[in-house]
C-alpha cells in the first residue's frame, strides 16, 4: 500500500467568525465547531477554548487528543467504522495538520485522571504541551449513564476534528511524506537480505472507558490480525480509553504511531517492516491464551526475524505483555517490548506485575510513579474536581503555594508505551 | 461448567446486579482484603478465570475488584494434577496483585457517593466482559 | 551557606600504612585529617565541602571482625556527625570494597546519614550492596582515581544538598537500586529500533529494565526409599551452637557453619540459639528447633520413617546475604554432603 501524507503546519490558533486556514493559521468559529460537537443530544454543552505552547495553562481531565485529517484521495474517509463508512484506508492521499490537536476534556466518572500542562514541569512530561490544542470541554444531559456518555465525548471529538481537517481540503501540503508497504513476496524479493521486522501492537480491550477501535470494532472482540501500518497512520484505530492517563494511547498517538514511523524510516534499509499485528488485553484469562498463541503463531507464519511489541495500560496489560514476548521468543523471533513501569514512589518497588527471563530486551518510559510537583497555573480548563481530589488525599500533596504533588501517571502521556516520549528509568 | 464458575468480589452494584444468575461470593472489604479472600480460596484449590488486577483504575483509586474463579482443579491443561495443591499460575497472579496495591497510596478515602457508583460501574463492566467470554 | 561535613573512610594501604602486612590494622579515627584520596577530593570539594576526618581500618581487620569493626566505626561517624559518609573508592581490591560498600549502607541505614562510596562493577561488595547505596563504577585500579573521585565528588555535594540524584546512567554509579527517571537522546520508539536491530545482529545490547533474575530450580525426582536414606538438615534462619562460636553475621555472612549433632535428640535454650537478625529471635532462641527441626527428624528417625539423620548440620544466615555468596556457600556443603553419603536434605528457611 502507497500512502502520501501531506502536512500543513498550524502556526497558530484563533477564534473568528467563519472557519477557515489562512497561512498556516487556523481560524475557529466557536458556533459552527458548537454546531458540529451538538449533534449528538446526549451531549448538553460544549465550550471550546485554545492552549498554546508556553502558557500558564492546565487542561483536565484530558480525555481524548485527536490529529485533524482529511481524506483527499484514495479509499475510505477519515475515521472509518466510526465515522467515515468501512472501507480499507492506508492508501491514497491524507492531509494532517501538523502542530495541533483537538482536545476532549471534561468529566465522564468521578476518579478521572489527565492533566496536560501548557508550561513548567509537567509540560515536560506531556507531549501534549507542545501542541496548540483546541479544547472542547462537553457537559452531558442530566441521568446519562457514564458509558453513554464517553463514547458521546468520544464521537464530538472526532467530529470535531474531521470538521477541522476538512478545511484542509483544498490546501497545498506544506510538505509531503510518501509511506509504502509491500506484500509479502514483493518484500522477499526486494529485500532478501534485510530481517523481516513487524510492529506487534497491545491495544487496550478491558472494558468501559478501556476499550480501543479498530474500523469501530471493539478490539476486546478481535482474534489478532495484521495491518498495512499505513492503515494505522490513517486512522483505522481509535481510542476510547479513559483511564491510566499517562500510558494510554490517544487517538493522536494511534495515528501518529512512533513506532511505526520509525521502522518506517528504517523500512528498505536496515529492516524490511512487514506488517503490523494487533491484538487485545483482556481481563478473561483464557482470551490472553489464545491472543498471545495467535500473534505467536502470526510471528511465525509470517516468517519474521525480529517484532517490536508495545503495551498500553497498567498491571493486567503487564501478563499479556510477557505472554507475547515469551511465546514469540520461542518461535524464534527476537522481540523488543516497550513498557512502562510502576515501581513506586520510591523507586523500589517490582516495576512490573509479571516477568520473565524471555524479555531480556526492553524500552521502558520512565517510572508513572515517580513525583513530581505542578506549580499552580494561571488558567484551568475543564475541572480541577479530582486533581483537588488527589491533592486532597495526603497533606503533602497540595502545597502552600498551591502547587501540587502528584505521580507522573496523572499526566497524559507522561510514561507512553509506544516510545513516544524521550523519558525513560534505570 | 457454569455451575463451577464464581464471582468473587467487593464490588455492591456486582453482588446486585449478578446474584441472581450467577454464582456471587461477596465480601464487604477493602480491596487489599478481598484480595487476600482470593488468595485463600486459590490455596484451597480454586483458579483464577480472570486477571487480579483488571481495569486499568490503579489500587488506591478503586476500591473494588471482581474476579472470576473456578472452583476446583481446572479441568483444562492440568489433568492429573488432581490434589496437586494451588494453582501456581493464580497464586502467581494473586500474589503480583497484593504486592502491587502496596506501591499506591489510597486516594479513594472520602470519595463521593457518585464517583463510588462510576468505579462500582467500571468494574462490573470488566467483570461483564469476562462472563461473556467464559459464556456463563 | 555552611561547608558540608564529609567523613571519609579508607583502608590501611590508601593510608600509607602499609600492605597486606598491615591489613589487620584497627580501626582508627583521625579527626581534622584528610588522608591519601581524602586529598583529591578535598580539592574537587572546593569551597563546598570539607572532610572533618579519615577514619582508617585494615582490610583483613574488617572482614574478619566484622561484628565488633562495623559498631566501632560507625561509633567514630556518629561522633563526628557529618552530612555525607564517603567510602573508597575500592577499584577492584575485594575486601576493602566490601568493607567500603556495608559501612556506606550501615551508615546510611543505621545513622540516616547519607553515604557514597566507589567501586569496580565486578567487585563483590558492589554485587552484595548497589541496591542499598550508591556505588560509584570506577576503573578496576588504583590509575582510576582521577575519574572516581570526578564522578564521586558532585554526587557527595548533591547528598549534602540534598538534592535529587538522577538515574545510574546519568551520574554514573552502579544499577541496581531504585528506579530513577530521566530524559534520553532519543524517543522510546527509536531506541526500541536500534536494540531490535542490534539484537537482531547478535550484537550486544543494553536492556533499560532487568528483568529480575528468577534463579529456578528443578525439583529433584522424590525420594523412593526414605526409610533407608540419611537425611541432612541445612538452614538459612542462622541456628547455631549458643555462643555462636564461629562468629556467622547475623545479615550479609560472609560464611557458613557446620556443626555435629552426634546424639542431641533436641536443641534446647541452654545449647543453641539463633545468629539471625532479621527476624524476632526470641522464639527461635527459646527452642532451636522450631527453625531446625531436629526433634522431629529423631523421632523419625527411631519410628523408622528415614534411614537416620545425618550427623551434622549446616547453618547460614539468609539476611541480606549476596546470592553469589550463598551459591559458593551451597557448593561447598553439596559437596560434603554428597561425599557422606547423604541422599535427601531438607532446607529450612525463615
Amino acid at each position: 500500500m502507497r500512502l502520501e501524507m501531506g502536512h500543513i503546519y498550524i502556526k497558530d490558533i484563533q477564534f473568528a467568525d467563519s472557519s477557515k486556514i489562512e497561512n498556516g493559521v487556523l481560524y475557529v468559529s466557536r458556533e459552527e465547531a458548537a454546531a458540529v460537537a451538538l449533534e449528538d443530544e446526549k451531549i448538553k454543552n460544549v465550550v471550546f477554548d485554545i492552549a498554546k505552547p508556553g502558557e500558564s495553562v492546565r487542561i483536565t481531565p484530558v480525555k481524548d487528543v485527536i490529529e485533524p485529517r482529511v481524506k483527499v484521495s484514495g479509499r475510505g474517509g477519515v475515521f472509518p467504522g466510526v465515522l467515515a463508512k468501512v472501507d480499507t484506508v492506508g492508501s491514497g492521499t491524507t492531509y494532517a495538520l501538523k502542530g495541533m490537536a483537538v482536545v476532549t476534556a471534561g468529566k465522564i466518572v468521578g476518579f478521572q485522571e489527565g492533566i496536560i500542562d501548557m508550561s513548567g514541569p509537567g509540560a515536560d512530561y506531556t507531549p501534549f504541551s507542545k501542541t496548540l490544542n483546541l479544547v472542547m470541554v462537553c457537559e452531558p444531559q442530566e441521568g446519562l449513564e457514564p458509558h453513554e456518555y464517553e463514547a458521546a465525548v468520544r464521537f464530538a471529538g472526532f467530529r470535531v476534528a474531521a470538521y477541522v481537517g476538512e478545511l484542509a481540503r483544498e490546501l497545498t501540503p506544506d510538505e509531503t511524506k510518501v509511506y509504502e508497504t509491500c506484500t509479502i513476496k514483493e518484500g522477499l524479493e526486494k529485500y532478501p537480505d534485510l530481517p523481516r521486522v513487524a510492529y506487534v501492537q497491545m491495544l487496550q480491550s478491558q472494558g468501559l472507558l478501556h476499550d480501543t477501535y479498530v474500523y469501530g470494532v471493539d478490539a476486546k472482540k478481535i482474534l489478532p490480525t495484521i495491518l498495512s501500518p499505513t492503515e494505522t497512520m490513517d486512522g483505522a484505530i481509535v481510542s476510547g480509553n479513559c483511564v491510566s492517563a499517562c500510558d494510554k494511547n490517544p487517538t493522536y498517538v494511534h495515528q501518529n504511531n512512533p513506532v511505526v514511523e520509525d521502522l518506517f524510516a528504517q523500512h528498505g534499509k536496515t529492516l524490511n517492516f512487514v506488517c503490523q499485528i494487533i491484538t487485545n488485553e483482556n481481563v478473561y484469562l483464557a482470551d490472553k491464551m489464545r491472543s498471545s498463541d495467535w500473534t505467536a503463531k502470526l510471528c511465525a507464519m509470517l516468517d519474521l526475524d525480529g517484532a517490536i511489541v508495545s503495551q498500553e495500560g497498567f498491571g493486567n496489560p503487564d501478563t499479556d505483555l510477557i505472554m507475547n514476548c515469551k511465546k514469540i521468543e520461542a518461535e524464534g523471533v527476537k522481540t523488543v517490548i516497550i513498557t512502562d513501569e510502576y515501581a513506586g514512589r520510591d523507586g523500589k518497588s517490582q516495576s512490573l506485575a509479571d516477568a520473565d527471563e524471555a524479555a531480556d530486551a526492553v524500552i521502558t518510559g520512565g517510572n508513572a510513579n515517580e513525583v513530581v510537583i505542578l506549580p499552580k497555573m494561571d488558567k484551568v480548563i475543564g475541572t480541577l474536581d479530582y486533581v483537588n481530589k488527589i491533592a486532597g488525599a495526603s497533606e503533602d500533596t497540595l502545597r502552600a503555594d498551591g502547587s501540587l504533588e502528584v505521580e507522573l501517571q496523572v499526566i497524559t502521556g507522561a510514561t507512553n508505551e509506544t516510545g513516544f516520549n524521550k523519558l525513560s528509568a534505570r | 461448567m457454569s455451575g463451577d464458575i464464581m464471582i468473587v468480589t467487593n464490588n455492591p452494584l456486582a453482588h446486585e446486579q449478578l446474584q441472581d444468575k450467577y454464582n456471587v461470593v461477596y465480601y464487604e472489604l477493602p480491596l487489599n482484603e478481598i484480595l487476600k479472600v482470593m488468595r485463600d480460596m486459590i490455596h484451597a484449590g480454586c483458579h483464577l478465570l480472570t486477571h487480579p488486577l483488571s481495569g486499568s483504575v490503579k489500587p488506591g483509586e478503586t476500591p473494588y475488584k471482581s474476579v472470576l474463579m473456578l472452583k476446583g482443579p481446572k479441568t483444562q491443561g492440568s489433568a492429573g494434577e488432581k490434589g496437586a495443591g494451588a494453582d501456581s499460575e493464580s497464586v502467581k497472579l494473586i500474589e503480583s496483585a497484593l504486592s502491587a496495591c502496596e506501591k499506591f497510596a489510597d486516594k479513594s478515602a472520602g470519595y463521593a457517593e457518585k464517583t463510588l457508583k462510576d468505579l462500582q460501574l467500571i468494574d462490573l463492566d470488566l467483570i461483564k466482559g469476562a462472563i461473556a467470554s467464559a459464556y456463563i | 551557606m555552611a561547608k558540608i561535613k564529609v567523613v571519609h573512610y579508607i583502608n590501611q594501604f590508601f593510608a600509607n600504612i602499609g600492605g597486606e602486612e598491615k591489613a589487620d590494622y584497627p580501626p582508627e579515627l583521625r579527626k581534622g585529617e584528610k588522608v591519601g584520596p581524602g586529598m583529591a577530593f578535598a580539592a574537587a570539594f572546593g569551597d563546598e565541602a570539607e572532610i572533618v576526618g579519615t577514619i582508617v581500618c585494615g582490610d583483613s581487620y574488617f572482614n574478619e571482625n566484622m561484628d565488633k569493626a562495623k559498631p566501632q566505626i560507625l561509633e567514630m561517624v556518629k561522633e563526628l556527625a557529618p552530612d555525607v559518609f564517603v567510602a573508597g573508592p575500592a577499584f577492584n581490591a575485594g575486601r576493602y570494597g566490601v568493607a567500603c560498600a556495608t559501612l556506606a549502607a550501615a551508615v546510611q541505614e543505621q545513622l540516616g546519614i547519607p553515604a557514597i562510596t566507589g567501586m569496580y562493577e565486578e567487585n563483590p561488595g558492589a554485587d552484595m550492596f548497589k541496591d542499598k547505596v550508591i556505588i560509584v563504577a570506577t576503573k578496576n585500579s588504583a590509575a582510576g582515581m582521577r575519574d572516581a573521585v570526578k564522578k564521586m565528588a558532585p554526587l557527595v555535594l548533591k547528598l549534602g544538598k540534598g538534592e535529587r540524584i538522577g538515574a545510574s546512567i546519568e551520574e554514573g554509579y552502579l544499577p541496581g537500586g531504585p528506579r530513577v527517571n530521566f530524559f534520553e537522546q532519543k524517543r522510546g520508539s527509536e531506541r526500541a529500533v536500534e536494540m531490535l536491530l542490534k539484537k537482531l545482529a547478535g550484537e550486544s545490547f543494553v536492556t533499560e529494565y532487568p528483568m529480575p533474575v528468577f534463579d529456578r530450580v528443578e525439583p529433584n525426582p522424590a525420594v523412593k526409599d526414605l526409610a533407608h536414606t540419611k537425611v541432612a538438615l541445612v538452614t538459612s534462619g542462622g541456628i547455631v551452637p549458643k555462643g555462636n562460636p564461629d562468629h556467622i553475621e547475623s545479615s550479609s555472612a560472609s560464611h557458613y557453619g557446620e556443626y555435629d549433632i552426634t546424639g542431641v535428640m533436641d536443641l534446647t535454650e541452654a545449647t543453641y540459639e539463633t545468629a539471625h537478625g532479621g527476624y524476632d529471635p526470641v522464639y527461635a532462641n527459646q527452642d532451636a528447633d522450631r527453625v531446625l527441626p531436629v526433634d522431629v527428624m529423631r523421632d523419625l528417625e527411631k519410628e523408622g520413617v528415614i534411614g537416620s539423620l545425618y550427623n551434622k548440620f549446616f547453618t547460614t544466615t539468609g539476611n541480606g546475604t549476596a546470592v553469589a555468596s550463598a551459591k559458593a556457600f551451597a557448593k561447598e556443603i553439596a559437596g560434603k554432603l554428597k561425599n557422606d553419603g547423604v541422599g535427601a536434605v531438607i532446607l529450612t528457611s525463615t
